[in-house]
């Protein structure tokens, strides 16, 4: 059955936020989480402006204001204990509407909201305007540790697998006359899930062992990246001669 | 009165969400009783075409209709077009997730309402129809790979559907597991509308054959005599075997 023609979270435009090195993307995101988190939760005003960033931001990418809406519902639970702090902090109190409200908690409240809220559409416009693949070049060409983008780049692949495998399933439940409603829906999820689990464990073995011997040293070779070097003949071993033989050679 | 067409797709037309358009106003008509294999290259639109007629994708423009119903976004309806058209799909450990062969063999029905002594008979009936009866109490996962292609056959004949849709029934399947498959699908009293790139498989089961490429029926005919035109096969990227030739 065919994949279907959409990403989960990258929107396919030609724009100069789309055509920026992901690098760029990267650190500019990192810096801005950075200066949102370190903004002192009183100046209101710094807020402000970053949401008038985050808005210009999203307007250059072409990412819609109700795809980012939608996607931020993530927050919710970190939205909800925002709303409750006002009600439960001590301190200081404020009436407003005539509700008791800790002055501390609303400030508490605020900056958790706020500074949740930039993070999430940051993350989301970088996810929007960079493919996943982009991604993992950008934090190798930042020189991140291989074994950080060794692992996001299995993890990515592996989500995209499970994620493909639990489509296609759900497909195949429908077809047979499963509703979202209906008990046969909840019957059979556990042990799908389960035998789905059991399946691309070792599917995703299957995986690790065909691109294992890509680079011997596990980084990913992007096009122009610094691990990007043709592999050695040691590197089409499979993994257990190589494993031994990189042993006899004792660490690096 | 005219008995109504097992399946009736009228300029059917889908995009993805990302703009990629894979249908483009399809037209296919399959009567009943009829085995008919829906060829052409990967990406042409088959995968897409086939989530259309139980109403798993819907379509920008044009209707399908499923033995005179026409497939709508109304649940009663839809649960009655996904009881008349069986997809097999290409991989069987996508279509079997419970822990016994009969167990997913009676989740369809099971779907529809069928409890006790009738839901037995149905397991009973779709198990033996696939040649797998002895194999009710046994896991999924325990059986070979053209076991588990038939018992994903049987799970949707539970179902007693009006057309039987396979993607790719012959893929991944060794020569006799793939004739024993053949000999069921010819055996299944019902319309059978084949996925697939198996030309030769194509010819041994389906009198008419239809190509589908960027999204349209490019050719209908008896399948011999598409399958000897090497021209029309090759400007679909469509190839017979190495060393198999077709004469009419």
């Amino acid at each position: 059955m065919g994949a279907g023609h959409a990403h989960v979270l990258h929107l396919d435009r030609d724009t100069p936020l789309h055509r920026l090195p992901p690098e760029v993307k990267i650190a500019a995101m990192v810096s801005a989480t950075v200066v949102v988190v370190i903004t002192p939760r009183e100046a209101l005003w710094a807020f402000a402006g970053y949401a008038v960033l985050v808005a210009i931001l999203a307007a250059i990418g072409r990412v819609p204001p109700g795809w980012l809406a939608k996607r931020s519902l993530v927050e919710v639970p970190f939205v909800l204990l925002a709303v409750a702090l006002p009600f439960i902090a001590a301190g200081e109190k404020v009436t407003f509407l005539g509700l008791e409200l800790s002055r501390d908690g609303l400030y508490g409240g605020f900056n958790i909201l706020a500074k949740g809220t930039l993070g999430v559409l940051l993350s989301l416009i970088l996810a929007a305007t960079t493919t996943t693949r982009d991604l993992i070049v950008g934090l190798d060409r930042l020189r991140c540790p291989q074994i950080i983008t060794q692992i996001a780049t299995f993890m990515l692949r592996y989500l995209a697998v499970l994620g493909g495998e639990a489509r296609r399933m759900r497909i195949a439940r429908i077809s047979r006359g499963t509703t979202r409603a209906s008990c046969g829906s909840c019957a059979a999820s556990p042990p799908e899930w389960a035998r789905s689990s059991c399946a691309r464990s070792s599917g995703a073995s299957g995986s690790t062992w065909r691109w294992w011997p890509a680079d011997t040293r596990g980084g990913c070779p992007p096009p122009g990246s610094r691990s990007g070097r043709p592999p050695g003949a040691s590197g089409w071993l499979p993994l257990p001669c190589r494993w031994r033989q990189q042993r006899s050679r004792g660490p690096r | 009165m005219t008995e109504p067409l097992s399946l009736d797709v009228r300029g059917v037309e889908y995009a993805y969400p990302d703009g990629h358009v894979a249908l483009r106003g399809v037209d296919l008509s399959i009567g009943r009783g009829e085995r008919v294999a829906l060829l052409g290259p990967n990406g042409a639109g088959k995968t897409t075409l086939v989530l259309h007629l139980n109403g798993i994708l819907t379509a920008g423009g044009g209707t399908v209709a499923v033995g005179g119903l026409t497939v709508d976004r109304d649940r009663g309806t839809l649960a009655e077009i996904r009881r008349r058209v069986g997809i097999v799909f290409q991989d069987p450990d996508d279509q079997l997730f419970l822990p016994t062969v009969g167990e997913d063999v009676a989740f369809g029905p099971a779907n529809l309402g069928l409890r006790g002594a009738e839901l037995t008979a149905r397991v009973d009936e779709a198990l033996a129809a696939v040649g797998m009866s002895e194999h009710r109490d046994r896991a999924p996962h325990h059986l070979s790979f053209g076991q588990r292609r038939r018992v994903a056959v049987a799970t949707v004949l539970s179902m007693r559907p009006e057309i039987l849709v396979l993607d790719e029934p012959s893929s991944n399947l060794d020569p006799a597991a793939r004739r024993e498959l053949a000999e069921i699908l010819r055996s299944l009293p019902v319309t059978l509308l084949m996925v697939t790139h198996d030309l030769p498989y194509a010819l041994e089961l389906c009198d008419r054959s239809v190509i589908l490429d960027e999204g349209r029926i490019v050719a209908d005919a008896p399948t011999r005599e598409l399958l000897t035109d090497s021209e029309l096969l090759a400007r679909h990227r469509l190839e017979l075997p190495y060393g198999f030739a077709v004469t009419r």
